[in-house]
């Protein structure tokens, strides 16, 4: 069928899905690793074992990650079983994208959460920033991005750019992009990201969800750096 | 997709396979043929020698130039037995074939490499002042303009196949392009990368069974009356179907799928009038159905009835103020914006509701039908706030699929004061499609999105359960159990991995350690410190055993955790001649360290802790079962270690820090948690390690342990070192000061000397319980 695919509101409510659930979970076990730890004093006793604190700080990104993609394979895995049972062949490797850019999108929360856990003197406290931080990403950016935009009469390629600063908005026109080869339903600001950046937009998005995983966990070692004290 | 259309589509690209395989197969054939076959029939000299209404059988071959029908022949290209027909090469100038007379039938040619100048409109076909011509089964291609006709009334164009030649789509030319060329029937054509196929004043033409795929507009008409547009495929086209400035078109049983290009209408409907539009599937394009001004006339409305619209951007389109179009029997299904308003118009809400909007199948329509009779209960309303702000800020489109949207319209829902006006309102939604007996159902991909989201819900489920199942163990209740007597097994004979080389002596040399915290409570920009441990020196010669004593406070802990670099420090710290800080990872697999407060992860088993550990350190798992054994776990492996007494954490932490038998061991208050009878044997088990070899610094509160343990102690107060000597003199100076004098070892440490001068006091207190130092702190 010319690679029809309808991508109506069952699709958006699925990514809607995906933008609440899995940055909730990525921030919130984020948080809770390292400023959980230090209070009931675990973290100590593992940075007194033979380990230096980069290796800490990335087996908590790996394993937590690990137990991430594992929920997130059960979740989609259970799916693709019943899809099958009921007959239907699973489109692999649209399937394929959509879990691997939710499990980018995990990583990269998972990192933010990390980050947070870091910098916070107590779990209690670093798990209310996660929330705070969710709330953020979730609703608050991009509603004050719309108000933004139409205040401020951004232009285009601003408000595109500054969208790319929300891990989540870069996890949905990813997907986007790959279940459509085109961002132009996301109107004027999709059709200029795909006659800008071309087949370099792919690259681009997983490039700024690279760096969602990679900076907060160096932000998370300095932290450890900076201030050695546990 | 399946059913009709599906059938319809799949049928088009059977076609359109099999026709590009045999478009390949001609060329190669034509590739090798036309220098060796260049046909020996003149096809010039037999057009001009034959008499008018002569049918001229053509041989396959090769046939060059311009060629001019000025009379009424028949035409036809002799298909040899390879499927081979007859050419018409224009050589790359002007306009391959011109018929201007009535009546001409050209039959089964190629026709080929026309000029490429746009203003003379070179082309493969040009008939002209010809009425009651036919056009079959040919092919053109490489050729700039198609077919054209002027004047040329009652035209019939079936069974060709056009395709342009490879230009950017604003240097193409129309695949089709009939001007004043009345009652023309195009039918079973197959139009491909042209600009578009356009009909200008030529009323009452029928365009029937065709397929234009990637021109810019599939069907372009202006000022053509009485046309008839019917069971086209349109496909990925810039616009499916413009028509403008015409009266009385029908348009049905097509459908429009992925036209998105800039503009990205299925069909846009330009000041028409008594257009019927029915029974056609719109699908996947940007826009499905889009009126400008139309109908245009104040007494004329328009019936748009039983048409499918599904997964379109937005379903239907109106300018601002169309009026007197009446949907009804339509589906919308799933378009993310079911019907918009372009621009926004200038009042939010009601700018459609001049239109019929009655009698629909909304796929969001959250209704109910309690009566049965097919028709929801209460009304469906197209009302959504951002959708309102999308159409007027089209660049916010971007946020569309975002939880953001949804909250926006959340918003509007919960406050009715930011609540738009409905778009529309179909009073007598229906509850189910209405057209086809084989709807274009969801597509496999649509249709699992739903098993999906639950499969996603369900892993976040499992995941946090499982959180929620380590915090119980957390909060688990201590149980207590019957503890196992210490081991006496001499531990240097047990068997283990990686033995540590020993290479400095003193082990452990502690040069000005100072620590300095930032002073509690001080303001964010001033730098006060308290000093937690001032200036302390010492060594530690391999197979000694020292105590740090002191009140609490006094930094003895700080010692410790300065030495396994969990607390930043100044100072020169070596152990086994590595440096503590640079060398840290590398130095602490010298060292076993009990902390104080014991801190596990209580949902692991003892075994999966000790695991972990020996992983970490880098340690065979054989080494698991006789570090249990030693401290007297053995048969508690399968429990949590969240439901250990905290004795037996104790034992567990001594476990851990033997596991690499490293040679140093760092103690803090490693008996406080256990009854008595459990600590003496804990004191045998670690003299039997000092005395086999190892080196032990260690914290306590207790005399008689710090008296057995200890060949030498040193006392801290403030962090500061007051005192250092061997524990019976030490600690005896101690009890005899603290008894005559005050309870407070403030005024006690205050008075003492560095070292040596109590070297001739007696001794006292050889296994006395306990030493109470402070006011503030209880006896233990």
């Amino acid at each position: 069928m010319f690679g029809f695919a309808g991508f109506g509101r069952t699709a958006a409510s699925l990514i809607n899905l995906v933008l609440l659930i899995v940055p909730l979970m990525g921030l919130t076990i984020g948080a809770q690793s390292l400023a959980g730890e230090r209070e009931q004093g675990t973290l100590a006793y593992l940075l007194s074992q033979p380990v230096s604190r980069p290796e800490l700080l990335l087996g908590k990104l790996v394993g937590l990650g690990s137990a991430l993609l594992a929920a997130l394979l059960l979740g989609f895995g259970l799916s693709a079983i019943v899809i099958a049972w009921q007959g239907g062949a699973v489109e692999a490797g649209r399937y394929a994208m959509l879990v691997a850019l939710s499990l980018l999108l995990a990583l990269a929360t998972l990192s933010l959460g990390i980050f947070i856990s870091a910098w916070s003197r107590s779990g209690a406290l670093a798990v209310g920033l996660a929330l705070f931080a969710w709330l953020l990403l979730v609703f608050v950016g991009d509603l004050g991005l719309m108000g933004t935009s139409i205040a401020m009469k951004l232009h285009i390629s601003t408000l595109f750019s500054l969208t790319l600063l929300n891990p989540l908005q870069v996890f949905k026109i990813a997907t986007v992009n790959s279940l459509r080869a085109s961002l132009e339903i996301l109107g004027p600001a999709g059709i200029y990201a795909t006659r800008t950046y071309g087949d370099g937009l792919n690259w681009l998005l997983f490039g700024v969800l690279a760096a969602w995983i990679g900076l907060p966990m160096v932000g998370a070692y300095i932290r450890f750096q900076l201030e050695g004290d546990f | 997709m399946n059913g009709k259309a599906v059938q319809f589509n799949r049928h088009i690209k059977k076609n359109l396979r099999s026709s590009a395989l045999i478009c390949a197969l001609f060329f190669l054939l034509f590739a090798v043929k036309s220098a060796a076959q260049e046909s020996s029939f003149d096809l010039k000299a037999a057009v001009s020698a034959a008499q008018p209404g002569a049918v001229i059988d053509v041989p396959a071959g090769v046939y060059y130039g311009d060629l001019a029908v000025d009379k009424p022949l028949h035409l036809r290209g002799e298909v040899a037995a390879d499927g081979s027909r007859p050419v018409i090469d224009g050589q790359g100038k002007g306009t391959v074939v011109v018929i201007n007379a009535p009546g001409v039938i050209l039959e089964n040619f190629v026709i080929r490499a026309s000029g490429n100048v746009i203003d003379k409109e070179d082309g493969g076909i040009t008939v002209e002042n010809a009425e009651d011509v036919q056009l079959l089964n040919n092919r053109l291609e490489d050729v700039l303009y198609g077919i054209r006709a002027i004047n040329a009334h009652r035209l019939v164009i079936r069974g060709n196949y056009i395709t342009g030649k490879r230009l950017d789509i604003a240097r193409r030319g129309d695949g089709l392009r009939l001007w004043q060329s009345e009652e023309c029937l195009v039918e079973g054509n197959t139009v491909e990368r042209v600009r578009d196929a356009i009909f200008w004043f030529s009323d009452g033409t029928t365009v029937r069974g065709n397929t234009f795929h990637d021109n810019r507009y599939g069907v372009h008409m202006m000022y053509t009356d009485r046309m008839t547009i019917e069971n086209n495929y349109m496909l990925g086209n810039s616009v499916g179907a413009y028509l403008m400035y015409s009266k009385n078109v029908l348009i049905q049983g097509n459908t429009f799928q992925q036209n998105r290009g800039p503009s990205g209408y299925g069909v846009a409907l330009k000041d028409m009038d008594g257009v019927t539009v029915q029974e056609n599937y719109y699908l996947d394009n940007r826009v499905g159905l889009f009126f400008d001004n139309s109908p245009s006339s104040v007494d004329i409305s328009q019936a748009i009835e039983r048409n499918v619209l599904a997964f379109n951007d937005i379903g239907v389109l109106m300018m601002p103020a169309i009026k007197r179009n009446i949907l009804r029997h339509n589906t919308f299904l799933d378009n993310l914006e079911q019907v918009g308003v372009k621009g926004g118009g200038s009042r939010p809400g009601d700018e459609l509701g001049g239109n019929g909007w009655d009698g629909n199948f909304w796929s969001d329509y959250v209704g109910y039908d309690a009566t049965g009779e097919g028709v929801g209960d209460i009304p469906y309303h197209a009302e959504s706030l951002f959708e309102n702000i999308a159409d007027r800020h089209p660049n916010l489109s971007l946020f569309f699929f975002s939880p953001a949207q949804q909250a926006i319209d959340f918003a509007a829902k919960a406050f009715p004061v930011i609540k738009p006006k409905p778009k529309l309102t179909d009073e007598f939604p229906e509850m189910a499609p209405v057209l086809p007996t084989a709807m274009p159902q969801t597509t496999p991909f649509q249709s699992r999105m739903g098993w999906l989201a639950a499969g996603l819900l369900i892993g976040a489920t499992a995941m946090f359960v499982g959180q929620l199942r380590d915090r119980r163990l957390v909060i688990g209740n201590y149980r207590t159990v019957a503890t196992t007597p210490i081991s006496q097994s001499p531990i240097l004979q047990s068997p283990i991995t990686s033995t540590p080389v020993l290479k400095g002596d003193p082990m452990l040399t502690i040069k000005n350690l100072t620590k300095r915290y930032p002073r509690p409570g001080r303001a964010w920009w001033s730098d006060e410190t308290i000093t937690a441990v001032d200036d302390l020196t010492f060594e530690l010669p391999v197979g000694t055993s020292l105590a740090l004593w002191g009140v609490n406070g006094a930094g003895k802990t700080t010692v410790l955790k300065c030495l396994l670099g969990l607390l930043a420090s100044e100072g020169e710290l070596r152990l086994n001649g590595y440096d503590l800080r640079r060398d840290g990872r590398t130095a602490r697999r010298f060292l076993g360290y009990v902390p104080q407060e014991l801190a596990f992860h209580n949902d692991l088993s003892v075994a999966e802790s000790c695991r972990f550990y020996a992983r970490l350190k880098d340690v065979s798992d054989a080494r698991i079962p006789v570090v249990l054994a030693l401290v007297g776990l053995t048969g508690q492996e399968k429990k949590a270690v969240g439901a250990l007494s905290g004795g037996m954490k104790q034992r567990l932490a001594l476990a851990l820090a033997l596991l690499a038998d490293p040679p140093v061991l760092l103690l803090d208050e490693p008996t406080s948690n256990l009854d008595a009878a459990t600590r003496d044997e804990f004191i045998d088990l670690l003299m039997e390690l000092r005395n086999g070899g190892k080196t032990l610094l260690f914290t306590s509160h207790y005399a008689d342990e710090v008296d057995r343990l200890a060949e030498r102690v040193l006392i801290l107060r403030d962090g500061r070192l007051v005192a250092d000597g061997v524990p019976a003199e030490v600690l005896g100076t101690q009890r005899l000061i603290l008894g005559s004098q005050s309870s407070r070892i403030a005024s006690v440490t205050q008075q003492l000397p560095n070292s040596g001068v109590f070297d001739s006091l007696p001794v006292v207190g050889r296994h006395s319980s306990v030493v109470n130092y402070s006011a503030e702190e209880p006896i233990r």
